[in-house]
């Protein structure tokens, strides 16, 4: 028995020394990424590159080498830091661009399937910045029009000694603190790679929106051998905090808007075109000439030093033209859960939001006709042997209501029609403009508000006056906490405002401020309540903010200008949008950029 | 059904068997020549034009900076007073022009570079800002010997792409891997290797000493004479782009109070006709100094 013993312990050392001496053999070329990384310079703050810009932060107008184009310098020109002040933007997280810059300590972690034991992802904890997924286990990214977050989609694979990701679904967020912001069109990649005990974060955004050139930079960290690295940041035992959590949380992650300073509902700080004396501030601090401080992708290269030398000539504008939009990639037919109860089937482009429960279906807005099949057999899929009950329009858009024949009627005899509701004034529309009753809403409401109580979960169809029409209507699904918007919120688009039918410009935005009133983020600006707009993508209170943001900031330049004496073709002229007209304008029609210009010029002259 | 004891024995007997085997295991395939040139054995393909795309610490680097303008370099305060009595009149006058331009500060420059191989284990870089030299020596350590000079003495050797999951693998050596996976080690003699594609996953580090003091920042941020240079060289693709990205890490006993850590990336160039040679130079300062207020 002790010979047993010895042979068995014996041979388990030597097991343990051969498998000791293989892992210490890779130790030597180590480069696994996980564990605790602090700044390359030691300590919070500890930066070696960036210093102000990652620190205290730039100053207004710092954009030298940074490959802008002519959109985004406008666009960051006009950049007010009180911004920042208004609800929805005050708790934004640092994007998954910019997470990294942050001070602090970085801890990356493995997650695998405790089944298989493969590697499923890396999740990614760094202060200021919100918890990261990598996911390594080979799944596709979502379609197009899935919501998108701050810290985007992210999907990994070694390549070598390094880890690459690839990263989608980003919101927009800051690449740079003044003002300089990717759009939510931007993608990243990015490598880490280990070197001793070093490792380094290479990224890549592009956004055909905003940038002439791929935006590249580096971050560099170093191990941190400390056991509870996260304590002893900000909040920790280390800096005078009582360590509950994770340290930079106590500090920067509880966040709740409160109203700090006196700003109206509604209100988007901004500089108005011409009117930022502060753009020169890095220019004059530093005496740099303002055309090198405004930055493109010429500031970035060897030759500009040669523009700069004392005495040569004031840099030429060498300002690349930007790189043309490119279309929204809508899939042809996809089925997404938003929340709840409710999917969105997106066919053919157009935005079809579908309730599902234990009594039957309700459809928001069925789409066109010619959709109509497709959108009965997406909802077979979801709901097999239930029938379409409900049918809610929100407004009177034959793209919106023409599938109501098809879908309220059912698929045999004996299923009753279903009922199909509507605000009065897009009732009225629909019966003016000639369709079959098949077509036209079987219920219909004056006031405020109806309320319905369906599949279990109450649900408010609230008009909004005078928005892109009189008969606007948004669709709230308390349980499910989903809004769906109609033409009230387009993603793809500048709105749509039918002043002939009674739409505004200001009621269109006092509806997109009602959205904000009702959405509730989950956390940092994101999450919680969740908005499908006309058509695109899902949207969350974030995203509906950047909207309102933009007609706001748009209509104020308008009257800006107006009231500088400006008429209609001198301001379109100036392309007073021209920081949105890449992401919002269409080619042609209400929503091209010179229309929608005029809308909002008649809208402000009318104010 | 099996006994406990018969149940030990087997895996005792396994482990062994296991244990051995790895011992035994040679180090990768049969070789029957030499071992790799560093050049044959390259983990990534850093020869071709590169150009610097300074989009971090612009205003450092773009630019000469004012004097005294040393934010976020470690230096202790023998390199504050040195930096703030730089005089780049004086340094021109003493045949020091090119402090700027040594290996501790030369990559933070707006430059263009020329890698390509000088023999089998040599790798040469050509800088045209200062038109420098340096000469990446593989497995010559100890032989830093001689007069210190602007670009010191390189050491190189490739870090290695470890084998993923398991531990085992790691017996393989480094180069062993990239000579199996050129199919160059293996080939029978008379016979050509396929070719393979430059790899492009591994890196490259480069250990630098016996330097001339220099400056980290053209405004007279400075390093000493036992400063130690260490590089790490790496290529990436992005949105169709080849870059060159390189983390040096400067220690300086003399002067700094901790290791001084960037990294710089570079744009592949398809050919050298934007190469622009220009002498060791330093502008007079552009800025205006503005201590860091937070």
């Amino acid at each position: 028995m002790r010979h047993e013993h010895s042979v068995t312990r014996y041979c388990g050392l030597l097991c343990f020394a051969a498998v000791w001496s293989a892992f210490a053999a890779t130790a030597v070329a180590q480069n696994e990424v996980a564990g605790d990384w602090d700044q390359a310079g030691g300590g919070i703050f500890g930066f070696q590159e960036e210093f102000i810009d990652r620190g205290g932060g730039p100053d207004l107008g710092d954009y030298a080498g940074l490959p802008i184009n002519d959109a985004l310098r406008y666009k960051a020109s006009l950049y007010s830091p009180s911004w920042l002040t208004v609800p929805e933007h005050q708790c934004l997280p640092h994007p998954g661009t910019y997470a990294y810059r942050s001070p602090g300590g970085l801890s990356i972690v493995k997650e695998y399937d405790p089944a298989t034991q493969r590697l499923v992802a890396y999740r990614f904890y760094g202060s200021y910045g919100l918890a990261r997924t990598v996911w390594m286990d080979g799944r596709p990214h979502p379609p197009a029009n899935a919501r998108h977050t701050y810290e985007g989609f992210s999907t990994g694979r070694w390549e070598g000694n390094r880890l690459a990701i690839e990263t989608t679904h980003l919101k927009a967020g800051f690449l740079r603190r003044n003002g300089i912001a990717h759009s939510d069109r931007a993608r990243m990649l990015e490598y880490w790679v280990r070197h001793d005990d070093y490792l380094t974060l290479v990224t890549a955004v592009d956004d055909p929106l905003y940038l002439d050139e791929p935006f590249v930079r580096s971050t560099d960290f170093r191990v941190d051998p400390r056991p509870n690295t996260r304590l002893a940041e900000f909040g920790g035992f280390a800096n005078g905090g009582d360590g509950e959590g994770f340290g930079a949380s106590d500090v920067f992650y509880k966040c709740v808007p409160t109203e700090e300073i006196a700003i109206e509902r509604g209100r988007v700080p901004s500089f108005m075109p011409g009117a930022n004396e502060n753009i020169d501030m890095f220019s004059k601090r530093h005496n740099i000439p303002l055309d090198a401080a405004l930055g493109g992708s010429a500031t970035l290269y060897p030759e500009y030093a040669g523009r700069l030398k004392p005495g040569s000539a004031a840099p030429a504008a060498d300002r690349s033209a930007a790189r043309p939009p490119l279309p929204a990639d809508v899939p042809a037919a996809t089925s997404l859960h938003v929340a709840g109860q409710v999917w969105l089937l997106t066919i053919g482009g157009h935005n079809v939001a579908v309730q599902v429960g234990n009594e039957g279906v309700l459809v928001v807005n069925p789409g066109p006709e010619e959709i109509a099949d497709a959108v009965s057999a997406e909802v077979a899929k979801l709901a097999p042997g239930k029938r379409i009950r409900i049918i809610v329009d929100t407004d009177d858009d034959i793209a919106h209501i023409g599938g109501n024949a098809k879908l309220a009627s059912g698929t045999t005899p004996r299923e009753q029609r279903a009922a199909v509701f509507a605000h009065e004034n897009a009732s009225l529309r629909i019966a003016q403009a000639g369709l079959s009753d098949r077509h036209s809403p079987t219920d219909t409401f004056f006031r405020g508000t109806r309320e319905l109580y369906f599949n279990d979960e109450p649900i408010e169809i609230i008009h909004v006056p005078a928005a892109t029409t009189d008969g606007d209507v948004l669709v709230y699904f308390r349980k499910s906490d989903v809004i769906v918007t109609g033409s009230v919120l387009e993603d793809l688009t500048y709105p749509i405002i039918q002043t002939a039918e009674g739409g505004s410009l200001n009621g269109t935005l006092e509806a997109l401020n009602h959205i904000l009133d009702l959405t509730i983020a989950e956390y940092r600006a994101q999450g919680g309540t969740m908005v499908i707009p006309n058509r695109g993508r899902i949207y969350d209170e974030g995203d509906v903010a950047e909207y309102r943001d933009m007609l706001t900031i748009i209509r104020d330049r308008v009257q800006d200008a107006i009231g500088k004496g400006s008429t209609l073709a001198q301001i379109q002229g100036e392309r007073l949008a021209r920081d949105y007209d890449g992401r919002y304008a269409a080619a042609t029609g209400p929503a091209s950029a010179n229309e929608f210009i005029a809308t909002v010029y008649r809208g402000s002259s009318a104010k | 059904m099996i006994s406990l004891r018969v149940w030990r024995y087997a895996v005792s007997i396994a482990c062994s068997v296991l244990a051995l085997g790895v011992s035994a295991q040679p180090p990768g395939p049969p070789r029957p020549g030499p071992p790799p040139t560093p050049r044959a054995a390259a983990q990534v393909d850093l020869t071709g034009n590169w150009v610097a795309q300074i989009t971090e610490d612009w205003r450092w680097r773009m630019i000469t900076p004012p004097k005294g303008d040393y934010a976020s370099v470690p230096l202790n305060p023998a390199g504050r007073q040195v930096a703030d009595g730089w005089d780049p009149a004086a340094d021109a006058a003493a045949g020091e022009a090119c402090r700027a331009f040594g290996a501790g500060g030369i990559m933070r420059l707006p430059t263009r570079l020329k890698i390509a191989w000088a023999d089998d284990s040599t790798l040469r870089m050509e800088t045209d800002a200062g038109t420098q030299v340096r000469t990446f020596h593989f497995g010559r350590a100890g032989a830093a010997d001689g007069a210190p000079s602007w670009q010191g003495y390189s050491v190189a050797e490739w870090l290695g792409i470890p084998p993923q999951g398991n531990p085992f693998g790691a017996l393989v050596a480094p180069s062993q891997e990239a000579s199996a996976a050129r199919g160059a080690a293996g080939a029978p003699a008379g016979r050509a290797a396929p070719a393979a594609p430059p790899p492009t996953r591994g890196s490259l580090k480069v250990v630098t000493t016996n330097l001339r003091p220099g400056y980290l920042r053209k405004n007279g941020v400075p390093y000493g004479d036992r400063a130690v240079v260490t590089e790490y060289y790496d290529r990436f693709s992005m949105f169709g782009n080849d870059y060159l990205q390189v983390e040096t890490v400067v220690t300086d006993p003399t002067y700094l109070t901790t290791p001084f850590v960037v990294s710089n990336q570079f744009k592949r160039e398809p050919d050298a006709s934007k190469w622009n040679p220009s002498p060791c130079s330093t502008d007079a300062p552009l800025g205006t100094f503005h201590p860091p207020a937070f």
